[in-house]
């Protein structure tokens, strides 16, 4: 369709990112979901207690939330590419 | 509350103050720049790591984040806080989705707003004026929720008069954004969200060791209340599906927040975009945690305050002492301010760049008279409209938290799917971008002012539906872009 034209190499990584960003939420998600409702309906006078929070707080909003800002730190790190911002791909790819 | 509070009102002074001193600095940067679209309305691109995490977070945390959610989480307990940490991706989300694509395209375009982009890639006068038409009205009334939310605050804590208040408080605001510009507005969003970063800190700990032990909080909870230590607070207000729309409201559907989105070409590099996700979710994590925790923990120290938009000053009264509580007053402040003043800018830039030099005159960027007239207009419009909002605000409705949540679910149906889709899918076109705005908007507002939900979920969720479902189908219908723009979103 466009002889001569190739998909700029830094899009392909974006969109690889992208869906490394949402794969992300996804296990957050997961995470917030099921330590929030694991075992609460039995109702508070069955709840553990870590650090002065009931136990499903304390995993799914104290937690969980520190935890993925490491994992995101991770991912940023071994997943994520430098890349150039130029208007036009560069050879070296990088800034 | 009688009576002026003075050792309140000090530390406020001097961090408005500082505040003012920025806009200057930025205002000389202004005149010295050769671009003055740019630099007025991106900051000419410059934003390393820190600052672009800071101003996402601040621009994202508003007075809602601060003062109306807070005040529902006194209510409603435990599960309220676990509702705002939904929150936690959106600093990631944001910059992954958008990220790198979007700062490329911008500067292959040379786009300063979202509409550009829009112009860019769906070669559509009726998208960019759909868009424009709605971006204005959102944020406007955004605007007029965080105008009041902050003039409360300003009452509540110094003892001044909501007027008096809001008149300080909005001038400040209205004055730095339209004279320092974007990159003011983006390095004061830094010190602000430094500011709340101390605040959040500040209270929490006052609360904490108010109520001897964050055992014994908890445990005065349960006493007032069980259910205000479960998920699904008193009476199971919080039901599985209503918690779970605000998955979309509050965190998938922020990518398409134009204001945020805007970041997201503003940066310097790569490798400020990767410091900035990693700092801006730790910060949002940490400040969503602290400010909601500390509504809902306030009950167990301070309880019976009513109005839910008066708790978190009366709280910070009650339990820090008054020259702390001061700084802690900047920090809520900063959080509203720092969301208007990029909505500011960015109405602006879309009242001069997207409406006035798009389709009015076009040929006043390449004479030297038609820039001045450019300069001199951008300066006009951000101090007009912050006027016309400060206007709104003397008249102010009853819970902010509704109107901002309302504005909210308003731009993202009409941004997130023309975003998003524009930048990844490559079938997508002007007509499918302007059937998903225009039945969406619609949508939202028919069902938002008619039915409090849609089968217990926000109805951003059937919304988002709609405006997904006219795009792919009227993009499919209609023909397919043109080559020249699958060159400029895709190509080398």
């Amino acid at each position: 369709m466009f002889p001569g034209k190739h998909e700029d190499r830094r899009f392909k990584t974006a969109r690889f990112e992208a869906i490394c960003s949402l794969v992300l939420t996804v296990l957050y998600f997961m995470w917030w979901y099921g330590f929030a409702y694991h075992g609460t309906d039995s109702g508070p006078e069955n709840y553990h207690y870590f650090m002065g929070f009931p136990g499903w707080f304390f995993f799914s909003c104290v937690l969980g939330p520190f935890l993925f800002c490491f994992i995101a730190w991770a991912m940023v790190n071994l997943l994520f590419k430098e890349v150039s911002l130029s208007p036009k791909e560069e050879d070296d790819g990088r800034d | 509350m009688e009576g002026i509070n003075v050792s309140v009102i000090v530390p406020v002074a001097l961090y408005l103050i500082g505040i003012y001193v920025m806009a200057v600095y930025c205002n000389k940067r202004l005149s010295r720049s050769d671009d003055f679209m740019e630099e007025y309305f991106i900051g000419s691109r410059g934003m390393g790591g820190f600052v672009l995490a800071m101003t996402l977070v601040a621009t994202y945390t508003s007075a809602s984040s601060f003062i109306g959610g807070p005040g529902v989480a006194y209510k409603m307990g435990l599960g309220w806080v676990l509702l705002a940490m939904i929150q936690v991706p959106t600093a990631w989300l944001t910059l992954g989705v958008l990220g790198k694509k979007f700062a490329i395209v911008a500067r292959r375009i040379g786009a300063v707003t979202v509409n550009d982009v829009f112009r860019a890639r769906y070669e559509s006068p009726a998208v960019v004026i759909a868009g424009s038409v709605s971006l204005l009205a959102f944020f406007v009334a955004a605007m007029t929720a965080q105008f009041i939310g902050g003039a409360r605050l300003f009452q509540g804590m110094t003892g001044l008069s909501y007027n008096t208040g809001l008149a300080i408080f909005a001038v400040t605001v209205i004055a730095y954004t339209t004279v320092g510009g974007f990159r003011a507005v983006a390095l004061t969003d830094a010190l602000q969200g430094v500011v709340m970063i101390v605040g959040t800190t500040a209270l929490l700990f006052g609360i904490v060791s108010m109520g001897g032990g964050m055992e014994n909080v908890v445990a005065t909870l349960r006493d007032i209340n069980p259910d205000l230590i479960t998920p699904h607070g008193p009476d199971g207000f919080i039901s599985k599906p209503f918690i779970l729309s605000f998955w979309v409201l509050v965190c998938l559907g922020v990518v398409g927040l134009p204001h945020t989105a805007v970041r997201c070409m503003g940066y310097r590099d790569s490798r400020s975009m990767h410091g900035a996700m990693v700092i801006g979710t730790f910060v949002l994590a940490f400040v969503m945690l602290g400010m909601h925790l500390c509504g809902a923990l306030g009950r167990a120290v301070v309880p019976g305050i009513e109005v839910g938009d008066t708790i978190m000053p009366i709280l910070s009264l009650k339990v820090l002492p008054p020259v702390v509580a001061g700084i802690f007053l900047a920090g809520p402040l900063a959080g509203v301010m720092s969301t208007i003043d990029s909505q500011l800018i960015l109405a602006s830039a879309t009242i001069v760049k997207d409406i006035y030099v798009n389709y009015v005159s076009p040929e006043s960027v390449s004479s030297e008279r038609g820039i001045k007239k450019v300069r001199i207009m951008s300066l006009a419009a951000t101090a007009m409209i912050g006027t016309v909002v400060l206007l709104a605000a003397f008249r102010p409705p009853e819970l902010i938290v509704w109107i901002n949540i309302f504005a909210f679910g308003g731009m993202q149906a009409a941004f997130l799917w023309p975003l998003v889709l524009g930048l990844y899918w490559k079938r997508a076109n002007g007509k499918g971008a302007l059937a998903s705005m225009v039945t969406g908007v619609f949508t939202y507002i028919t069902m938002a002012s008619t039915m409090k939900n849609f089968m217990g979920m926000n109805v951003i969720i059937p919304t988002l539906l709609v405006g997904l479902v006219a795009f792919v189908l009227v993009s499919l219908w209609s023909k397919r872009p043109d080559d020249s723009v699958i060159d400029l979103f895709w190509m080398e």
